[in-house]
């Protein structure tokens, strides 16, 4: 028996959780490399879709709560999976690559993706909050520079407007060049606890992005089994204080 | 990624059944898969929609399914695919030369697939641009001559729909921008200061961008067209006389209005589909017996099941007028899919594959019901193993009970809904439904009315009984409780109810957990104060909550309904206003036929994974001439 959310006689709709993967492509993810060996990106590439075969392989309670939307970005930022229940997906185009970390543009994207496929859900639903898993190795750079934080800060803002109804939470989740202080403020809070997480600097980046990966589906399982966001500390990062004890 | 190996393997697999069934039975085969492809855009999923139901409703058992490019169609070469899609696309695919629709190449340019119809359904383009551009330009081509060395400030703007036209305009000396999805499209349209063009579709209205015309057809109307993959082509003239039955029927008013209904109506488009052809297409001749014998011998104690989801029963659908909106396509293995009637309250479930239980007996049988008159009365109980125990192969961990007391003054019913979070649920739930009984009859015995009893004491019993039972138990057989915690008390929830046997009077529930007791009168839900929810995944629970006990006395009368459930199928009536609720308020007014309860008890909706079970008790006598 698995018990409702909410007291069982209030709730007749099916739940939904959305779920936005997003992921940098920029040039430093897939940058060939000396050795010959896969880059972050191609492991990137093979995790994305065994993630969400494994979500439909998986319990129906999960397959079916899930929404699942991958976003690539670097100059620009693309939907690569449109929001879609893993057992729905039944091709998921490959990621594309990228030049530039545009962190404006995924942010905009985000807001807009997310206020559509919400509005399109919550009739039909009972939706939980989105959650965006946000992965970079990279600060954002635009055209020749760094780009600015006043830059970007401002699409982050409306991405998390608290007049925003479905604001999601954004576990950020960086390595290689990316700062403890841009993944802090990417990523939000969840009961006064920041949800900025760092990979420890003697881990290799394909390791580290297997391990997020697999902090994703974990992620994503146990929050519809417990009907609350939950996230496992991805193996080989830690989390940031961002500020906090 | 979202492994296409694996999708080709269990598809392979689907025929290989197939055929295995016509081989030993000379039938057709029935049951295979036909896997109706297309692309976004709501128009042609809805298209594909109504191909996968009419061969659906033919017993093909067609399922529509998304792809992302005209390349995903020849990918697995081995699947029985339909492929719908707008011929220019399919040349263009074909060959990056420019091709206008009625290129004789069309019936060979998708690999491994024939061309079989084309629809009278298309789609038109046009380019639509700013206003200030538009001075002393009237059509495309004049458009082009215009800006064509203008490539810095004039762009067009074209979303991933109409990729197609790329070349035409490019070879036209237009700047294009691909967009990547129709939300980047959305974005760069509607930014402050946007000079440029667009391709939209012929009708809609982009901000205050104008229509130019195009007597030169440089954005050709393009057709939607349907092939099929060599393995449907040349092995199943059945699919095809399907097929081209669609086709002959589906004109452009047709898709609209059911794209409206899709639209405004928020109808699913599976849905609307499968209406649509339930009244044009028609259904395949002979009866599948063979799939039957086959089902049964497969089957052994899923036959049952089997035949309720086939729901074979020629008299009530002529009485349906052969149309039954309510039809869904079964989680059944393909094996014995055809029609399920089971009732469809919202967005569907996925389809899973089934297990059963390591062991199976009648006693603990995925599916148990029952139904008839308890003296006064008119009894419907059934309880359904849920999804994710059949996905599991774990044992249904619900139980029920009735039973009219030795006095034969009253009616008991329990149900009952094992802790998932323990082990050894399932007897947790069985016991307590067997002490419940017995305990209140018991009680009844001391002449003292129910309403009058400390409850406490009465349910004390039952929660000592569970409690004894199940703690010399040993480890849980294989195949129940595979992932729960080895060190959780085995618990159920509770909820009885006293009814009086014959006529009016006072009766009495009681509960400790979230199974509601429902009182049902003149149509309208009423929660009693039993079973209420806790909530959070948490639930008072025997042996150890007696303390959360809930007790209610409520008058019976004349027409009154009660339902006690588990909040598995609770969760569906919620307050009583829900898709669910409002047809049982109809079609339980008084009992309905034992199958007709379970598939409603049965009711498909997404996320609703959990057991299912009802007790539900007619005040009066119904069951006297049942046929």
């Amino acid at each position: 028996m698995s018990h409702s959310p909410e007291p069982a006689y209030n709730y007749a709709l099916p739940r939904a959780f959305p779920f936005y993967i997003t992921c940098d492509v920029s040039h430093s993810m897939h940058a060939p490399r000396e050795d010959g060996r896969q880059t972050p990106f191609d492991i990137l590439s093979n995790c994305v879709g065994e993630l969400l075969f494994q979500l439909e392989a998986g319990d129906p309670g999960v397959s079916e709560a899930a929404h699942v939307s991958i976003v690539a970005f670097h100059d620009r930022a693309d939907v690569v999976l449109p929001l879609t229940r893993p057992c729905d997906a039944s091709n998921i185009p490959a990621l594309p690559k990228g030049g530039q970390t545009n962190y404006e543009q995924v942010f905009l994207t985000l807001r807009q993706l997310i206020q559509a496929d919400c509005a399109r859900l919550a009739g039909q639903y009972q939706l939980k909050t989105p959650v965006v898993f946000f992965v970079t190795d990279g600060e954002p750079f635009v055209g020749e520079a760094r780009q600015p934080a006043e830059v970007w800060l401002p699409a982050h803002a409306r991405l998390i407007d608290p007049a925003f109804p479905h604001r999601p939470h954004i576990t950020a989740m960086g390595f290689g060049q990316v700062t403890e202080q841009t993944l802090c403020q990417v990523a939000t809070s969840f009961r006064n606890n920041p949800l900025a997480y760092v990979a420890d600097e003697s881990i290799q980046a394909v390791k580290v992005v297997a391990a997020i990966a697999q902090a994703v589906q974990d992620s994503i399982g146990s929050s519809i089994r417990s009907s609350d966001f939950v996230i496992p500390i991805p193996a080989g990062m830690r989390r940031l204080p961002c500020g906090g004890s | 990624m979202g492994p296409p190996g694996r999708v080709r393997t269990s598809a392979v697999a689907a025929l290989v059944i197939g055929f295995a069934v016509a081989g030993c039975s000379g039938s057709r085969d029935s049951g295979r898969q036909i896997i109706v492809n297309t692309r976004a855009g709501e128009r042609e999923q809805l298209v594909a929609e109504i191909y996968a139901a009419a061969l659906d409703r033919a017993g093909l058992d067609g399922v529509a399914k998304k792809v992302a490019e005209v390349a995903d169609y020849a990918k697995q070469p081995d699947d029985a695919r339909v492929a719908v899609d707008y011929d220019l696309d399919v040349l263009v695919a074909a060959s990056p030369a420019p091709s206008t629709p009625d290129d004789q190449r069309l019936p060979t340019a998708l690999p491994g697939h024939t061309l079989v119809s084309r629809t009278a359904i298309q789609s038109r383009a046009v380019l639509a641009v700013s206003p200030s551009l538009q001075r002393d330009v009237r059509t495309i081509a004049e458009f082009a001559q215009r800006y064509q060395n203008d490539t810095a400030r004039v762009t067009v703007l074209v979303p991933p729909e109409f990729g197609v036209f790329n070349r035409a305009l490019i070879d036209r000396g237009l700047a294009v921008s691909s967009q990547a999805d129709q939300a980047a499209f959305d974005a760069t349209l509607t930014q402050s200061g946007f000079t440029g063009g667009a391709i939209v579709p012929a009708g809609s209205k982009k901000g205050n961008l104008v229509p130019l015309e195009d007597p030169d057809n440089i954005l050709p109307p393009r057709t939607l067209s349907v092939f099929t993959s060599d393995k449907v082509a040349k092995g199943d003239p059945e699919a095809e006389r399907v097929l081209q039955e669609v086709t002959d029927a589906l004109t452009p008013q047709v898709v609209d209005r059911l794209l409206t209904e899709v639209k405004n109506n928020g109808k699913r488009p599976a849905d609307v589909a499968r209406d649509w052809a339930g009244d044009n297409v028609s259904m395949s001749s002979g009866f599948p017996l063979a799939q039957m014998i086959l089902a049964l011998l497969l089957g052994g104690a899923a036959a049952f099941t089997a035949l309720y989801l086939l729901g074979w029963r020629p008299a009530t659908t002529a009485v349906r007028g052969g149309r039954q909106p309510d039809v869904a396509t079964p989680d059944a293995p393909q094996s014995a899919a055809t029609q399920d009637t089971r009732v469809v309250v919202g967005p569907e479930p996925r389809r899973i594959a089934v297990h059963l239980p390591w062991s199976t007996t009648s006693a603990d049988a995925g599916l148990a019901l029952d139904g008839g008159l308890v003296k006064g009365t008119t009894v419907r109980a059934a309880t359904v193993r849920g999804r994710t125990h059949s996905f599991r192969g774990e044992t249904r961990q619900d139980a029920y009970g009735v039973r009219l007391s030795s006095d034969e003054r009253w009616v008991i019913a329990v149900v009952a809904d094992g802790l998932g979070s323990a082990r050894h649920a399932e007897i947790a739930s069985t016991v307590a439904v067997g002490a419940a009984l017995d305990g209140i009859d018991c009680a009844l015995r001391s002449g003292e009315r129910p309403q009058n009893w400390d409850w406490k004491t009465v349910l004390a019993y039952v929660s000592d009984t569970v409690r004894r039972t199940t703690e010399s138990l040993g480890s849980p057989r294989p195949g129940t409780n595979t992932e729960r915690a080895p060190s959780a008390r085995p618990g159920t929830t509770l909820t009885v109810a006293v009814l009086p046997s014959e006529g009016e009077g006072q009766a009495v529930c009681a509960a400790v957990g979230d199974s509601p007791a429902i009182l049902v009168t003149g149509g309208q839900w009423q929660a009693l104060a039993c079973g209420r929810g806790g909530g959070d995944n948490v639930t008072a629970a025997i042996p150890g909550d007696l303390a959360d006990i809930q007790v209610q006395v409520f008058s019976w009368r004349a027409g009154d309904l009660l339902v006690l459930s588990s909040d598995g199928f609770a969760a569906g009536v919620a307050g009583g206003q829900t898709p669910l609720a409002q047809r049982l308020s109809q079609t339980w007014r008084t009992p309905p036929s034992l199958l007709d309860f379970v598939r409603e008890v049965d009711f498909r909706l997404s996320t609703f994974d959990d057991d299912r079970t009802v007790v539900a008790i007619w005040a009066g006598r119904h069951d006297t001439a049942v046929p």
